[in-house]
């Protein structure tokens, strides 16, 4: 069967299968991945892969998977088609939002300025601490959403990017999101 | 407050008659002092509400809990003997409005009040309010908090005192840029911006040139507007690696004033602590008895009633400087309750009811070593902003010389209403190496799901070698691990990768770092349990729509039958290497 995950704004796209009494996870130039579940509860799952016993904790909530390994937690979510469409359609040109309800302070950057993955974007105020909202990729500035001043929430987009085109990008090294799917 | 002095407070309990309905009779308090405390009620939330009820019903004292909307089903609400609910989730409908913890205190018959830490456990006025309607306040001195609260007033008393300040200067509202820059010239640069009426960080800005300081003042005063209603701040001189060093004191009313030994808490990430430790390492017996005197001496010019911590910077030339007194519990308590023995919470109530301290300084011995972590709901993926949402499994480590305090239970909603700290996790051991590595497993052991956090972050921190070496200063995350963040799942093959390169080549050079080869394992695995689950070879409650049977193979073991404990597919061979597990449903039957 066809896995279509995403981790934060990552977008995976697997192969499972059943090959003897092994699952093999196949797909984005990967190679395959082959373990057997050795035992599971509610909440854990031992695993066998070729390197060993591996622990992990897990807890379902619909789409949703939350997994810990060690002390790493990682949310997965289940896509459906129209959901990857929807999250296809974005990967070229990302939006920032507010991670939380709050106010924003500063506009960093004009429609149409080059910015860089990292660089601040704009400045909100969230939990009464001001925090700064970086650029997820090395790109352009499509569009500000907001006016300084405004309350805004995670639903409300903020600044719009596109990533550059290859020949005007600043470095030719960034593996970003969408560059394959 | 008129002419009340404050001074009844929990004194040699002189007056025996309760003024019971007078709400304005303000010499109440002494009247329960009389009797000692008989019930508290617990103003505030979270893992200190809990551990204040904890310690009332030890003590075989009545509490009572006070609740948000949001927190009907909290833990502390459970432990407590009687719960009131005061209001919205929003603490300003809440835990913050005065008024209400007085009435729900007044209606449960409570005769004292522990306003734990945050909120108003640092509220002046109302500690009064407590006092006027005939409740205890379990803390110090309404004139004391006052004081010591406005930085810039508890600065020009301690210097008074001869207790040494850190170098710096007021700022008038109304200066102009001109007489900014000329202040900040005087203090010296780098420097520090610092709210009056702060705390945890906020309104505090670094300034490294004189250029950035008319912003930074700015920025400074509209944060400490916001987060405290006051927007005064001033400068102060940045020292270089300074340690964050404090000294946990007792005063009460027969001007008794000891210490607790100090702690050391220079792990901080943007002015927030987050790895606490007692006693702190690396410091001379000589240096170290001179900042316990100081501490004593700045407690004893205010007449300290309480428990209280004088916090100092330790610069690296040995020379220290007063920093601020907080006037109430603090978050970090524990590092000194597990290295003095000594319960500050049943302290603080004994000397609120006008006990003298049980112990003498020279009883105070401080035995072994304590760490304590604070994990929080944050994204270290996401400049650690804090995080929201429902805790789907929260498993707290245990064992010897494990302490877990936390306000968490199931279903607990992490909100973004109060504080994002999930618990505080502290070890002891009889001394630091072997009270870190209980830390680092403590850590291991920790299972956190539904909500982000950073837990990854302080076993990193806990495990690293200038930490283990006790070279700590609070520039030690910035040095040290600058723009940490968890690595980002690389779970597509990089395409950089030589034609040819195994997989376990791949492994070995993944992004340098301190997890190397282990981190690509652990993305297998949770590749491996997402591609499980998903699939439905797992059966957790629901599957997805449409996905076939559960189980692998054909003999149809697996998920689809009753839950046990374990469902075993094969044998489990757990330190086998190399072998393979055979199915066997015979052996599941048999089991």
């Amino acid at each position: 069967m066809e896995l279509r995950l995403r981790e934060r704004d990552h977008r995976h796209h697997f192969d499972c299968a059943i090959v003897g009494e092994q699952l093999v996870l196949s797909g984005e130039g990967r190679e395959d991945l082959r373990f057997s579940i050795e035992a599971h509860d509610a909440s854990t799952l031992l695993l066998r892969l070729d390197d060993g016993l591996m622990r992990a904790r897990y807890v379902k909530r619909g789409r949703d998977l939350w997994v810990q390994v060690g002390s790493r937690a990682v949310l997965f979510h289940l896509l459906d088609e129209e959901e990857e469409e929807d999250l296809a359609a974005a990967e070229g040109s990302p939006v920032i939002r507010a991670p939380m309800p709050g106010k924003l302070l500063e506009i960093l950057v004009e429609p149409g300025s080059t910015v860089r993955a990292g660089q601040p974007v704009v400045r909100v105020e969230a939990m009464k601490m001001e925090v700064e909202l970086s650029a997820t990729i090395d790109g352009r500035v499509v569009e500000i959403h907001a006016e300084v001043g405004e309350l805004v929430s995670p639903e409300n987009p903020l600044v719009t990017l596109e990533a550059l085109d290859a020949e005007d990008s600043p470095s030719g090294d960034g593996v970003g999101p969408g560059s394959q799917s | 407050m008129s002419a009340a002095k404050g001074k009844t407070s929990a004194s040699q309990a002189s007056t025996s008659k309760r003024s019971s309905s007078a709400a304005g009779a303000a010499k109440g308090k002494a009247s329960a002092a009389a009797k000692g405390i008989q019930r508290v009620l617990v103003a505030n939330r979270g893992e200190i509400a809990v551990r204040v009820i904890r310690a009332c019903r030890e003590l075989g004292i009545g509490c009572v809990a006070v609740v948000s909307e949001a927190d009907r089903f909290s833990l502390h609400a459970q432990l407590a003997d009687e719960v009131v609910e005061i209001g919205g989730a929003a603490a300003t409908e809440s835990y913050l409005v005065g008024e209400r913890v007085i009435a729900a205190a007044t209606e449960t018959g409570c005769d004292a009040v522990h306003p734990g830490y945050g909120f108003l456990a640092e509220n002046a006025d109302f500690a009064r309010e407590c006092a006027a309607a005939g409740l205890i306040f379990i803390g110090p001195q309404p004139e004391v908090i006052e004081e010591m609260g406005l930085k810039t007033r508890a600065r020009a008393r301690m210097e008074k005192a001869a207790v040494p300040v850190v170098p710096g200067a007021m700022l008038a509202e109304d200066a102009s840029d001109a007489q900014l820059e000329e202040t900040g010239q005087a203090v010296g640069f780098p420097l520090l911006v610092k709210a009056s009426a702060g705390g945890g960080g906020k309104g505090m800005r670094e300034v490294h040139a004189a250029h950035e300081l008319v912003a930074a003042v700015g920025a400074a005063r509209r944060e400490a507007m916001s987060a405290f209603g006051n927007g005064e701040v001033y400068l102060e001189r940045l020292l270089q690696r300074p340690r964050h060093i404090e000294v946990q004191v007792l005063g009460d009313s027969h001007g008794n004033v000891i210490h607790l030994g100090e702690r050391e808490c220079s792990i901080q990430r943007r002015h927030q602590k987050i790895v606490e430790e007692s006693p702190a390492p690396n410091l001379s017996n000589e240096l170290r008895a001179r900042i316990h005197q100081t501490a004593v001496l700045a407690a004893s010019s205010v007449n300290y009633e309480g428990a209280g911590t004088v916090e100092m910077l330790l610069d690296e030339s040995g020379e220290f400087y007063f920093l601020e007194m907080n006037t109430r519990l603090q978050v970090e308590h524990p590092v000194t309750e597990w290295v003095t023995g000594v319960d500050l919470v049943a302290e603080q109530i004994r000397i609120a009811q006008g006990e003298p301290i049980r112990t003498k300084q020279t009883e105070i011995v401080v035995r072994g070593h304590a760490i304590e972590t604070r994990l929080y709901a944050e994204d270290p993926a996401e400049g650690f902003l804090p995080q929201t949402g429902e805790v789907l499994l929260f498993e707290p480590p245990g064992g010897p010389g494990v302490r877990v305090d936390t306000g968490i239970n199931a279903g607990a909603e992490v909100s973004l209403h109060y504080d994002p700290m999930i618990a505080k996790i502290s070890t002891w051991a009889e001394n630091r190496d072997a009270a870190r590595r209980r830390m680092v497993e403590a850590l291991r052991e920790t299972v956190l799901l539904g909500v982000n956090c950073n837990l990854s972050y302080l076993k990193v921190i806990c495990e690293h070698p200038a930490y283990a070496a006790g070279e700590i200063h609070t520039g030690f995350l910035e040095e040290h691990l600058p723009g940490w963040r968890p690595p980002s799942l690389e779970l597509r093959s990089t395409e950089d990768s030589a034609p040819g390169e195994t997989h376990e080549e791949k492994r070995e050079q993944t992004r340098g770092g301190t997890d190397g080869g282990a981190r690509s394992l652990r993305e297998d695995a949770l590749l491996a349990a997402a591609a499980a689950v998903f699939s439905g070879h797992v059966s957790v409650g629901m599957g997805i729509g449409g996905v076939g049977t559960n189980g692998i193979g054909a003999d149809g073991v697996g998920g689809a039958e009753a839950p046990g404990p374990w469902q075993r597919i094969g044998p489990m061979r757990l330190h086998a290497t190399g072998v393979s597990s055979t199915m066997a449903s015979s052996k599941k039957e048999a089991r």
